[in-house]
């Protein structure tokens, strides 16, 4: 049993930072307004997670200018993808587990 | 490990994949609309058969239609092109006020990056089919109105459909099948429209509806 809870990963305890993961994973970049929207969290929250997700190198920040406005996106990187499915299976081992 | 912390990861996955789904596919797509959508082609085909005194049910193609006015064929490929762009233009005014309010009712934006992949591979199509279409009229090849617009409008659905509502591109492959359908059947070119647009539409619309909107 223990095994199983050393794969969980830290970084995804959060129910937003999940979130956050679930919806960059299937996209290219998404950007700041996006995200909150889906996620139905305040800025503040928002901006917290993501970065706590960009220092552990999981996600990364893309500034660019749409005509004048500047624009921030967020994509998930190649280390972010494989923390995610690796936690997806870990999740999936257990669940796996309880029911047979 | 007690039963509350693992129907916290079955949640989680479900929202989970819930976000996945939303973020990448266009869920406000009305079921509604599409049944509204289908009445008001067929209101389009009736009224220009009416228009043009023929009976409901009898095959008449439309170069038939066309010809119908002797030396003013002109003025009845106008009437056909009218009859369209009008039943075009009404589903699309449907299509949007619906798809508004599911968007609200969702508390998703109506127009975001989903929307537009999907605006983007239906709109090609239907750009590209409508010019093919005048392109029919203006040779003097009414007959294939009916299949050249019904196979462009099914193939942009189905592109649609891996922006949307798997449902759509559903409705995208019965439209396309109906439409290479109707290209050997010319003289039924009118009722393979009645039934493309219209009736596989409420068809469509019913299932989504109950499916996804209850």
């Amino acid at each position: 049993m223990k095994g199983f809870i050393a794969d969980f990963n830290k970084a995804f305890e959060s129910r937003i930072r999940l979130g956050i993961m679930s919806i960059l994973v299937v996209n290219d970049a998404v950007d700041f307004a996006s995200l909150k929207v889906q996620l139905q969290v305040t800025d503040g929250n928002m901006a917290s997670h993501l970065s706590a997700l960009e220092k552990l190198g999981y996600v990364e920040v893309r500034k660019q200018f749409i005509g004048r406005k500047p624009n921030t996106s967020y994509a998930a990187t190649d280390t972010g993808r494989q923390a995610f499915a690796s936690h997806l299976d870990a999740l999936e081992k257990l669940i796996g587990r309880r029911e047979t | 490990m007690n039963m509350s912390t693992e129907q916290e990861h079955l949640e989680s996955i479900r929202e989970m994949r819930k976000l996945m789904e939303r973020s990448t596919r266009y869920l406000s797509v009305s079921g509604l609309a599409g049944v509204i959508v289908g009445f008001i082609a067929l209101g389009g085909v009736a009224c220009l058969l009416t228009i043009m005194d023929i009976p409901i049910g009898r095959p008449v193609s439309f170069n038939e239609l066309a010809a119908a006015g002797g030396p003013q064929a002109s003025l009845i490929n106008e009437r056909i092109l009218t009859m369209a762009a009008g039943v075009f233009s009404l589903s699309l005014i449907v299509e949007i006020g619906l798809a508004y309010r599911n968007a609200r009712k969702l508390r998703l934006p109506l127009w975001d990056a989903s929307a537009r992949r999907m605006i983007t591979a239906l709109g090609i199509p239907i750009l590209g089919g409508g010019v093919y279409c005048l392109s029919l009229i203006q040779a003097g090849q009414p007959d294939g109105l009916a299949p050249a617009s019904l196979i462009f409008y099914g193939l942009g659905l189905v592109q649609a459909g891996r922006h949307a509502v798997p449902d759509v591109g559903r409705l995208g492959l019965a439209v396309f099948v109906s439409g290479l359908t109707a290209s050997f059947f010319p003289s039924l070119g009118v009722y393979f429209w009645a039934l493309g647009f219209g009736i596989l539409h409420i068809i469509y619309g019913i299932t989504i509806h109950f499916k996804h909107q209850r």
